[in-house]
């Protein structure tokens, strides 16, 4: 694999060297799945449109953006690695026209050499195996091979050149099955209903989940000799992954998605009120960003740390939006009402409406995202929604109150806006606000933190909020619902019995791992849950 | 293709009784002459914000040309050529059961259109039932169009067409995109170029089928749906290299637009973007590129077409509908200002029947217009405001108001899976029921069946 590298890329590879702060704990978690736990289905994953374009810039070493450029991806449960993506018209037709420009330039830089100047059979033989094998992650099969070879032997018996050839192979590399989709079938059996990957598939699952990207020279190299049945060697590739400093992109993808703020580009305000807003749209997703990468590699990787990590990491122009007296990237937050994630600006402004505040995205988002607990939506319980009319004299609070007036919508909004109401000091672009239609503004609000919860909380703004989710029995609700949307995530699934597997051995981690996100996916690396799949049928 | 539906078999798949028939208000002469050989075509329109009820609903004597009138679009010959008041039904009293069933309604209703399922719903929506699994678009180079304007998103609510498994099919929202698709090989394109491409591409598509068909006979059953789809696209695909050359000319290119989406600053642009989508899509149909397709209007938030509405027209205006019912009198003034919304959406479907017209593919065309919503201030998902307009080849008779409220104060209505049930049959398909729903009642062809 290694001359493969020397043929391939004549530059950057995604796999830089790292630079981050994490440690392994240089043992192997022996953490076991409980009998009869749910495990993922054998299938076949479709890989998101910035998954491709990773992959398609690894294989080449080139700049490749074409995420931007396709359909977009399907989410699930908000998340784009899924197993719902599809192949359809619109799309394969796209990518195709896309691969067909980057095979034509891929091609150009191929290094040919005297055996290739006449694309002798020698050659054909030898690109297709090394091609072949970088495009799959695996060896290719022998009908594979000679598939191949026959569209390379087309191509040269139709007259094309050494670089026309090589486009033509490339283009079929890149739009095959094979590529687009990352495979966790294993090995069918007639008696079994349990699978178990193959080693080249461990790479790519565990690659594509830890970094978004295909497998680097070294984990092929480890897949080849088989030795990713290993936990120890899963384990110990999954660290060095970690430790690369790419990996950082997917682990921020997965943050700005479990906060809904990943499309905060295409979100707009009111131009009278948030006039500044489509300016700092982009300076507000720098700073979760830029924080989700501090939390992540400094600050033990935790939702208490990206709840209440009490700095900001913030330019000039965010540190005004806020009122800070300095910027930089753990600037202060003393003073400001802000603590973590839920009172940054991107936060906010992505869960209010385009002119006023939203208690209820507010509280909805809480109540999903960190309790884990799935508020009906009104028309399920046969409800009719009626916006409350605009006035230009109640505050927003004032204006919600028929939630509570109304039995109907009470069951739900009094424990929705209750804990809404507590942000309220931060208006629908995110930056503070103290008077809303004159009326001074009351963020206190008796909280229960869950639609069952006996205990009521009384709190006066979001800081305190973010502190009663993070304190007693409630942190261990909030750190395994976060838990169970990162698996959700990073294993491409949204199944409940699924997550539970997932929960057990989590559960079977020392206190001080359970919280540390890559703690907890290194465990699962380790685990049998990593490498079966359940047969649902063939 | 089965023969056109009678009026008596076409009403009764929509389970309308002789009650109901007696509460249409009646426009014009009897059904058309016998119709041409031409091939049937569908086409699917999502409206924005449902309706001001009382402006949408026609006069007596079907008069929908009076002043206030949302639908008078479709009765200006003067602005668009030809009145198609004549071919139009108006249905009042559609409503998206299945999604009301399990909570996808309001702004989410749009999955349920052409479905007739909520959103857990795995069945293909009408337009791909017909066009896929019936194999109608099979002929085409394009087996189906899926356009928009301003959104691309895959969300529940923003998408009118659906593969089968339930996952939305992407839309085409840049005219440019849309021309490239349709009309990408000039026609003047050397034949050794076509021909080069050609024959790549076949090679590259042989190998891409072999290595899918590999792969479904390793995965299991579960993943069959996805990989047909797969398959799906590569014989669409394989069509557009392997068919013989266009011969209609195709439209000038359409101009590149800088923005092309809500929120994004390309609210300005999209009269304009919907303009050139219309056209092109009537053009494809004209040139049978395709027989099926569907456009998901955007609304007139942020345009700044109409100085009389206000920026975030979903917020302020469709949010503040107050309609008039038997005990409330309603608030004229908010009525008038959603009929701007509505009057200029259908504006743009009286624009879409002009150009089938003068392309002359108008006659062979069924259009179907629907919004998520009746009463956008309720979010309801009831009494949503459905049009057909049929061409004469479907034999229906048109030029009529239906009515099809019932119960008390006329709350209830007719499932709109009923509606697509009766449209499968127009075109051959002869099915009884359609959508998903775990009250199987009311996905059957016969009103009956809701009791």
């Amino acid at each position: 694999m290694r001359c493969l590298g020397a043929l391939l890329l004549a530059g950057a590879s995604l796999a830089l060297a790292g630079c981050g702060a994490l440690t392994s704990t240089g043992r192997t978690p022996t953490a076991q799945l409980p009998a009869g736990a749910a495990l993922l289905p054998a299938r076949t994953r479709r890989l998101t449109n910035w998954e491709l374009e990773r992959s398609l810039a690894a294989f080449t070493g080139q700049k490749v953006s074409i995420a931007q450029e396709l359909p977009p991806d399907v989410r699930q449960e908000g998340y784009t690695p899924n197993a719902a993506q599809d192949v359809s018209t619109a799309w394969a037709s796209r990518y195709s026209a896309l691969v067909q420009e980057l095979s034509v330039r891929a091609a150009a830089q191929l290094p040919g050499g005297a055996k290739c100047r006449n694309l002798g059979p020698e050659c054909r033989a030898q690109r297709v195996t090394q091609l072949g094998w970088a495009a799959f992650r695996r060896p290719l099969e022998t009908d594979e091979e000679q598939s191949l070879l026959a569209l390379v032997n087309d191509a040269a018996s139709s007259g094309e050149s050494f670089e026309g050839a090589m486009s033509e192979l490339l283009q079929a590399l890149f739009e095959s099955p094979s590529f687009i989709y990352v495979s966790e079938l294993g090995e069918p059996s007639p008696t079994a209903k349990v699978r178990r990957l193959n080693s080249y598939e461990i790479a790519s699952e565990l690659s594509f989940m830890l970094t978004g990207g295909p497998p680097d020279f070294e984990l092929s190299d480890v897949a080849s000799m088989n030795s990713l049945q290993d936990p120890a060697a899963r384990v110990q590739q999954a660290w060095r992954l970690l430790g690369l400093s790419g990996t950082r992109y997917q682990f921020r993808r997965f943050a700005l998605q479990w906060l809904e703020v990943d499309r905060l580009l295409d979100t707009a305000k009111s131009s009278q009120l948030f006039p500044a807003y489509d300016a700092l749209k982009p300076f507000m997703l720098a700073e979760t960003e830029s924080y989700v990468d501090e939390v992540l590699v400094n600050r033990g990787a935790s939702v208490q740390a990206l709840l209440a990590g009490g700095f900001a990491s913030v330019g000039p122009e965010m540190a005004r939006f806020y009122g800070l007296k300095t910027y930089g990237p753990r600037a202060s937050l003393t003073g400001s009402g802000r603590l973590g994630v839920l009172q940054q600006a991107s936060f906010l402004a992505a869960h209010a409406h385009e002119d006023v505040t939203s208690p209820v995205k507010r509280g909805d988002f809480v109540m999903r995202k960190l309790l884990c607990e799935k508020v009906k939506r009104p028309a399920e319980i046969g409800l009719e929604v009626v916006m409350p009319p605009p006035s230009a004299t109640l505050s927003n609070r004032a204006r919600l109150s028929q939630h509570i007036a109304d039995p109907g919508c009470a069951s739900c909004h009094s424990t929705l806006d209750a804990i809404g109401f507590t942000f309220e000091s931060f208006d629908a672009s995110g930056t503070t606000q103290t008077r809303d239609h004159g009326h001074a503004i009351d963020t206190h609000a008796e909280v229960r933190l869950g639609q069952q919860a006996a205990e009521v909380h009384r709190l006066a703004s979001s800081e305190a909020l973010t502190r009663a989710l993070l304190e007693g029995p409630q942190i261990d609700k909030v750190s395994e619902c976060f838990a169970r949307h990162a698996f959700r995530y990073f294993s491409a699934q949204a199944d409940a019995r699924i997550e539970d597997s997932f929960i057990a051995l989590r559960a079977e981690l020392d206190e001080s791992e359970r919280d540390n996100l890559f703690q907890v996916l290194v465990a699962y690396v380790a685990s049998d849950l990593f490498v079966l799949r359940e047969d649902k049928g063939t | 293709m089965s023969g056109a539906l009678s009026r008596r078999h076409f009403l009764a798949a929509l389970g309308v009784s002789g009650a109901f028939l007696a509460r249409e208000t009646r426009g014009l002469a009897e059904a058309a002459p016998a119709p041409s050989a031409a091939p049937r075509r569908f086409i699917g329109v999502y409206t924005p914000h449902g309706r001001a009820h009382e402006l949408w609903q026609p006069r007596a004597d079907f008069d929908i040309a009076y002043p206030s009138s949302v639908l008078a679009p479709l009765d200006d010959a003067a602005r668009f050529g030809h009145s198609f008041r004549e071919q139009l039904l108006v249905l009042d009293g559609i409503d998206l059961s299945a999604g009301i069933e399990v909570g996808t309604t309001g702004h989410d209703g749009s999955r349920v259109i052409l479905t007739g399922s909520g959103a857990d719903g795995k069945n293909a929506s009408l337009d791909q039932f017909l066009a896929v699994e019936q194999g109608l678009g099979e002929g085409t180079p394009h087996t189906s169009l899926v356009l928009g304007v301003g959104s691309d998103s895959t969300e529940v609510g923003m998408n009118l067409s659906f593969a089968r498994g339930g996952t939305p099919l992407p839309k085409w929202i840049d005219p440019a995109r849309t021309f490239a698709e349709l009309f990408g090989s000039p026609l003047g394109a050397r034949q050794e170029e076509l021909e080069h491409a050609r024959r790549a591409g076949k090679s590259v598509l042989d190998r891409v089928r072999s290595d899918l068909s590999r792969l479904a006979k390793r995965a299991p059953s579960s993943e069959r749906t996805k990989l047909e789809q797969h398959a799906t696209a590569l014989r669409d695909i394989e069509k557009r290299l392997t068919r013989a050359p266009r011969s209609c000319a195709s439209p000038a290119p359409p101009p590149t637009f800088e923005r092309l989406k809500a929120y994004g600053g390309g609210e300005p642009y999209f009269d304009a973007i919907t303009d050139l989508q219309i056209d092109l899509m009537a053009r494809a149909m004209s040139c049978d590129l395709t027989r099926f397709a569907t456009l998901y209007l955007a609304d007139l938030t942020r345009s700044k077409l109409f100085a009389e509405l206000p920026e975030d027209v979903h917020q302020e205006v469709a949010h503040r509908y107050d309609g008039r019912d038997n005990v409330h009198r309603g608030n004229p003034e908010s009525w008038n200002k959603l009929a701007i919304q509505n009057r200029y959406s259908y504006g743009k479907l009286a624009r879409l029947l002009q150009r089938l017209h003068e392309a002359g593919t108008f006659d062979s065309t069924l259009v179907h217009v629907s919004s998520d919503m009746g009463d956008p201030a309720r979010h309801s998902s009831r009494h949503v405001p459905t049009l057909l307009v049929a061409g004469p080849d479907f034999r229906l008779k048109t030029g009529r108001y239906l009515d099809l409220r019932h119960g008390k104060n006329q709350q209830e209505g007719v499932p709109n899976n009923r509606l697509l049930v009766s449209i499968a049959n127009l075109f051959g398909a002869p099915i009884a029921r359609f959508g998903e729903s775990k009250n199987t009642g009311l996905l059957a062809g016969k009103l009956d069946a809701l009791g």
